[in-house]
């Protein structure tokens, strides 16, 4: 067998859709490759401006896998350098074991095109993608996830993740008929109630990003150590005005532009870990760091006035985690991951120590895109 | 020489019990640990104990325990 990876181009539409096709046969009724169906949907269509959609051919012009490089300029420390997400690799052997070694020369592929190469999201460490990077040597760390219960009992009713069992489920069904369960909670945010600041805070959704965006990366983006650029063109990009789906938060102190949060608002219905609740979502943020808290306090307060039951948002960047923190919100398990090739992390080691996850800005904007939730 | 190495390379890629005997017929289906992470396992071994670094077609075409060892002889007879 040869293969050969080259870029998507239309003549091999019908290919890719033969290929998702056997992944869909392959994998139906079989659980434990359930979670490799989100990479099945993948098609040209997912790829942004800029993101290069690839495929693993072989001879016979059939598609054997497929991934995208999207291409991201960071940050570091004192410069723009350019970098790539590995996004959604699959290939054909998660239906077909003659195809097992795939996997391998699909991520050499990647790191030929792209030396400086993160992954970003993944499932958790019991997903096939994350092992093979760590068995490539990559370094792997969970980025912390959060939560802030808006309607304690909405949650307890609905919170599957942990109602595993007839037992837990009657367990949480008491906390929230007894009212013990809102008690606690709202307990726990009173003690976590976003400070009042001197200066007059505002905040409004907008239909596409301010000119002000621009000011205030070039202001904040030397106060961390690694951050994805966010300007306006990027903003543009990322959350297209014509994407109603994205709330585009802008936070001001007075008239000047302090911070942004990008938003999600979603009704879930028998989701896998939220149940039937309606999901808020802090996608993507930026701030200098000693405003974190203030565009956290301002999300969290137009997600609830939506109506959320659940606040959710996964950071790295110890600012932010303390934002959160101090916003009420409390640390969940994290299936988030980000994994940093060998070339990035040479790249962003300092003083001969891996770069601390708290000073690097990293959240679902970075990754695949705020896809689920 | 050369096999030993390469079923030292099998072994410590897949964590294989001391026991288990490898033969030439093998494929993904019948070693134990022979999946995509066993495979980058084999590769980083092989690329290490042979101090080469394999192209993707080589990489592809290890298919099995015979077609590994057909491999590092090619690329061990291009070096010399």
């Amino acid at each position: 067998m040869r293969i050969r990876i080259l870029p998507y181009a239309a003549a091999y539409q019908e290919a890719v859709r033969a290929f998702t096709a056997r992944l869909h046969a392959g994998v139906a009724g079989s659980p434990a490759s359930l979670s490799s169906i989100r990479n099945l949907l993948l098609s040209a269509e997912d790829c942004r401006p800029g993101d290069e959609f690839l495929l693993a051919v072989d001879e016979n012009q059939v598609v054997r896998g497929t991934y995208i490089l999207r291409h991201q300029e960071f940050w570091i420390g004192d410069r723009v350098a350019r970098a790539a997400c590995y996004c959604l690799p699959v290939s054909e052997g998660i239906v077909d074991r003659a195809y097992t070694s795939l996997g391998v020369p699909l991520l050499l592929d990647a790191l030929r095109r792209q030396p400086l190469l993160y992954g970003l999201g993944m499932g958790g460490y019991h997903e096939r993608l994350p092992q093979l990077l760590a068995a490539a040597g990559w370094r792997m760390i969970t980025v912390p996830f959060y939560l802030y219960i808006a309607h304690p009992d909405r949650f307890l009713h609905n919170i599957a993740y942990l109602r595993r069992s007839p037992l837990r489920a009657r367990a949480f069904d008491l906390l929230a008929g007894s009212g013990l369960g809102w008690l606690g909670i709202k307990a726990f945010q009173a003690l976590h109630r976003p400070r009042a600041r001197s200066a007059p805070v505002g905040s409004e959704t907008v239909g596409r990003f301010s000119e002000g965006i621009d000011e205030l990366w070039e202001t904040c983006k030397s106060r961390y150590a690694l951050c994805a650029v966010r300007n306006r063109a990027v903003l543009d990009l990322l959350y297209p005005a014509a994407n109603e789906r994205f709330l585009r938060l802008e936070v001001r102190r007075g008239r000047r532009l302090i911070g942004w949060a990008v938003l999600l608002d979603t009704q879930l219905a028998r989701h896998k870990y939220f149940g039937d609740m309606r999901l808020g979502s802090i996608a993507d943020c930026l701030a200098d760091p000693a405003d974190a808290h203030t565009v956290v306090a301002c999300a969290r307060q137009v997600l609830e006035d939506a109506g959320a039951d659940l606040i959710v948002s996964n950071q790295s960047h110890g600012a932010w985690r303390r934002a959160l923190r101090d916003c009420g919100f409390l640390q969940g398990p994290s299936n988030f991951l980000l994994g940093t090739s060998r070339e990035l992390t040479r790249v962003l080691r300092g003083d001969g120590r891996d770069m601390p996850l708290d000073q690097m800005h990293f959240n679902r904007g970075d990754g695949d895109g705020p896809i689920n939730l | 020489m050369h096999d030993d190495q390469v079923a030292e390379a099998f072994r410590a890629a897949m964590r294989l019990e001391k026991g288990f005997v490898l033969r030439d017929d093998m494929s993904f289906d019948h070693v134990p640990g022979w999946d995509s992470i066993g495979h980058m396992n084999l590769v980083l071994e092989l690329e290490k104990r042979f101090a080469t670094v394999l192209d993707m077609d080589q990489i592809v075409a290890m298919d099995s325990v015979g077609a590994v060892r057909d491999v590092v002889a090619r690329k061990q007879a291009g070096k010399s």
